[in-house]
């Protein structure tokens, strides 16, 4: 009898569980979406203490999430985009993608991903003297090349904006000493995606420029989203909450106080291609890390939307 | 119950026993094997006089000086003996024999078209000066003059005179056409043609001959001498991880008889370990298992390359990649195949299991990759690569090996990540070209300051040209072999670019 009276608690319970999940919630995606979920970064860690090096933003309290949309790249649709790098030369079709070889460049596009790069591989592989780090240009020079770039030849995503600009280098390193030769360097600026006025991190297209401003490369990873509706999202008093809960990724070792420099509320878009239904609303962290023995920086996306779970995407 | 809880844990005991002894009985095995000696070379110590042990007693390497073929005379200008880059002798691009003026010492690199492999065929346009092409007899160690129509095979070497200089094509057998070549070499003195058309390491070109070889010495066509011996197990300016050059053929003396076959076609190995589960002593690291498999998988639909093992968590250990002289077992495991993938956790010291089998670090001094056969390893761990430290860290480790790919600063692991660097690596991408597409794509989230990079040897210290930087895996590409001690290094790095 007790057996039975068991079962049957057990049985309400399950009901009342059942009966208690929001009609809102996404249905089918419980497992991507509840509980968070360890990112592949390799160091993330508790710290004890976070202090506040920035004012707190302030942002509505509902924001728009966004369903994801597959879209698959044809053969004419690769021909297309070639065009707008000026390309016409026949196009070779791969398992997985679609390659126009030309010269200098070549434009590869991925056909389940519309992953995109356009590259001149001989600048941008080897070590080539035209692109030693006297020749290349500006950073504000570079902005303005590569944004002249994008527009003129139509290929500014909707939506993109300007957001950073890197440096990648390649070196001579001598085995019998120190000696260090810089033999190239590249300059990147990255355009990103937007959406209800709101960077979609992951979303973006960049452009590698080597000496002389030439154009070594461009790339575009890019997911397309339809809206989905609003949800209420956590304050940035609550995502501090959150991130004190779910640690910081940082190589510092022993960490013992971070300060938070950068709050900002975005989008965050994974690789076309991986699982990922919805963009939430994502709080992303930065700042300084003190550790035990040394100092660096931190940073952290802490989701959003609690109705959708702590999973990322 | 007491009983039944005594006799568990007992059981338990045993089997952690079980476990340790059958765990530890690969390392004292293998240390076992490297302290049997060598019967036909004393291995030379840094700094100490290297002995050959010949039939008529030991003798010393630097009396080891080949025969000048007949007629040879010295240069007139005091010869500076030929060093890691003797002048060039044939040229791959263009499938070219180049002679230089007077002696050369040269071979073909592969089996050549009918018709096009007789003397007279290839060298009939040479103004030779009235001297004969000769090849040396090494059973009854004398010189032979070679007839017009005599075949000009792989792994032979032919000496030959030039009044002038010469660049003459090659025309070599297609691809489905070669076959493996064979030459016997008798104790004593030997000739022996470079086979392939890219360099190689001496080690490695001469390796089917065990410790039968004991000096092998190119001929510097440029300067007109010898070039500095390359000795089996040499270390310094006679290492024998110094490089052979196709065109070339060098003079091997043998403590033994043997027969060196070279075949054309060859298969590739590799193999994957990865940690996700570090029993607390890390945090554990999220899609290490997909990685890893994902990478594995897809190598595997390559008719060209052979996974030789996948271990995952406590399987994957610290001795598989340490070095013999250190305790490790690599030349059973990573270092007997020719790509090893690591997914792990890592940083400027080196990368970590796990299992405390071993210890959990593998050190970056403790590695010393290529000595068996690995050509290139790709670290999935963070700062294995730090643009400050990797030079310095991981030189060491290069004793035959190409390159390393692995992350400057905070890496990423990603299920899809694996898998794609493998399909890029087939679609014939470099392996540079191919990591940092790979983690472009998959290692996020961050802040935009997470780099990829890769340190690869570099043969002639010359910017211009990426040599190890350039390599495709086998089948897929061009690769270029580096000498064991590369003199240089190119490290690039790559921003995981399309974040924030």
């Amino acid at each position: 009898m007790k057996r039975v009276i068991l079962g049957f608690i057990v049985l309400v319970l399950l009901v009342a569980g059942t009966a208690l999940i929001p009609a809102e919630h996404p249905q089918g995606d419980e497992e991507v979406h509840l509980g968070f979920e360890a990112t592949g970064l390799y160091p993330v860690q508790s710290v004890s203490e976070i202090a506040l090096g920035t004012a707190l933003p302030k942002y509505p309290g509902q924001v728009t999430v966004y369903k994801t949309v597959d879209t698959t790249v044809s053969k004419d649709d690769a021909l297309k985009m070639a065009e707008k790098f000026g390309m016409s030369e026949p196009v070779e079709e791969y398992e997985t993608s679609y390659v126009i070889k030309g010269s200098p460049y070549t434009f590869e596009i991925e056909k389940e991903t519309g992953y995109m790069t356009y590259t001149w591989y001989g600048r941008w592989m080897g070590s080539n003297e035209r692109d030693r780090p006297e020749y290349l240009p500006t950073d504000e020079e570079a902005r303005k090349i590569a944004e002249t770039f994008l527009t003129s030849n139509d290929l500014m995503p909707d939506g993109a904006a300007y957001s950073s600009i890197s440096h990648d280098r390649g070196a001579m390193l001598s085995a019998e000493g120190n000696e260090t030769v810089v033999a190239d360097q590249d300059t990147t600026v990255l355009f990103t995606g937007r959406l209800s006025n709101l960077s979609v991190v992951g979303n973006g297209i960049y452009v590698t420029l080597g000496g002389d401003g030439d154009v070594l490369r461009v790339a575009k990873r890019w997911r397309d989203v339809e809206p989905y509706k609003e949800f209420a999202i956590l304050s940035p008093e609550e995502a501090i909450g959150e991130l004190k809960q779910t640690g910081v990724v940082t190589t510092v070792s022993s960490p013992k106080k971070a300060v938070v420099d950068e709050i900002k509320l975005c989008y965050y878009a994974t690789p076309p291609g991986t699982e990922q239904p919805y963009l939430k609303p994502t709080y992303y962290f930065h700042g300084t890390m003190e550790g035990e023995n040394e100092t660096g920086t931190f940073y952290q996306y802490i989701p959003a939307v609690p109705e959708l779970g702590k999973g990322l995407y | 119950m007491r009983n039944t809880d005594i006799s568990g844990y007992l059981v338990r005991v045993l089997f952690v026993l079980l476990v340790a002894g059958i765990a530890v009985a690969p390392v004292l095995g293998e240390q076992g094997t490297d302290e049997e000696s060598d019967p036909g070379v004393a291995a030379p110590d840094e700094g100490s006089a290297v002995i050959v042990m010949t039939s008529a007693g030991p003798v010393a390497v630097e009396d080891l000086v080949p025969p000048y073929p007949p007629g040879w005379e010295p240069p007139r200008s005091p010869a500076v003996q030929g060093g890691l880059y003797p002048a060039t002798a044939f040229d791959p691009a263009s499938n070219t024999l180049i002679l230089h003026e007077g002696w050369n010492l040269v071979s073909t690199p592969l089996w050549l078209a009918d018709g096009h492999d007789t003397m007279m065929a290839i060298f009939g346009g040479v103004d030779t000066a009235a001297h004969s092409a000769l090849r040396y007899n090494g059973s009854s160690s004398h010189w032979e003059a070679m007839g017009p129509l005599d075949e000009f095979r792989p792994l032979e070497g032919v000496w030959i005179y030039a009044n002038g200089s010469y660049r003459i094509p090659l025309y070599l057998k297609p691809a489905q056409e070669q076959t493996a070549a064979t030459t016997h070499l008798y104790s004593g003195w030997n000739v022996v043609g470079f086979w392939d058309v890219h360099q190689a390491c001496a080690r490695d070109m001469l390796l089917p001959l065990g410790s039968a070889w004991a000096t092998a010495t190119g001929y510097d066509a440029g300067v007109q001498d010898y070039e500095v011996s390359m000795v089996n197990g040499g270390t310094g300016s006679s290492s024998d991880q110094r490089l052979m050059f196709p065109g070339k053929a060098y003079w091997v003396y043998m403590t033994a008889e043997e027969d060196l076959i070279r075949s054309y076609y060859r298969s590739y190995s590799y193999c994957a370990e990865w940690v996700g589960d570090y029993h607390g002593t890390q945090a554990p690291l999220a899609w290490a298992d997909e990685e890893a498999e994902g990478f594995y998988d897809t190598l595997a639909g390559s008719s060209s390359w052979t996974g030789r093992f996948i271990n995952g968590n406590d399987a994957a250990m610290e001795r598989h990649w340490k070095d013999p002289a250190f305790g490790g077992v690599d030349s059973n495991y990573i270092d007997n195949t020719h790509l090893a993938f690591f997914v792990g956790h890592g940083g400027t010291d080196g990368f970590v299991f796990g299992t405390a089998a071993d210890d959990y670090n593998l050190d970056y001094d403790e590695a010393r990759w290529g000595n068996t056969k690995t050509d290139w390893i790709v670290l999935g761990s963070c700062n294995t690569l730090n643009a400050s430290t990797c030079r310095e860290n991981w030189e060491d480790a290069f004793e035959g090996l190409h390159s390393i790919c692995g992350f400057d600063t905070i890496g990423g692991t990603h299920p899809d990540m694996g898998w794609y660097f493998a399909d890029l690596l087939m679609e014939g991408k470099t392996i540079w070209e191919a990591w940092y597409m790979a983690t472009d794509m998959y290692v996020f989230p961050n802040d935009g300051s997470l780099r990829t990079a890769i340190l690869a040897a570099d043969i002639d210290g010359d910017l211009s040209t990426p040599d190890c930087l350039d390599d495709h895996i086998y089948g897929y590409g061009s690769s270029i072999n580096p000498p064991g001690d590369p003199p240089n290094f190119q490290y690039k790095t790559d921003s995981c670019k399309l974040e924030v």
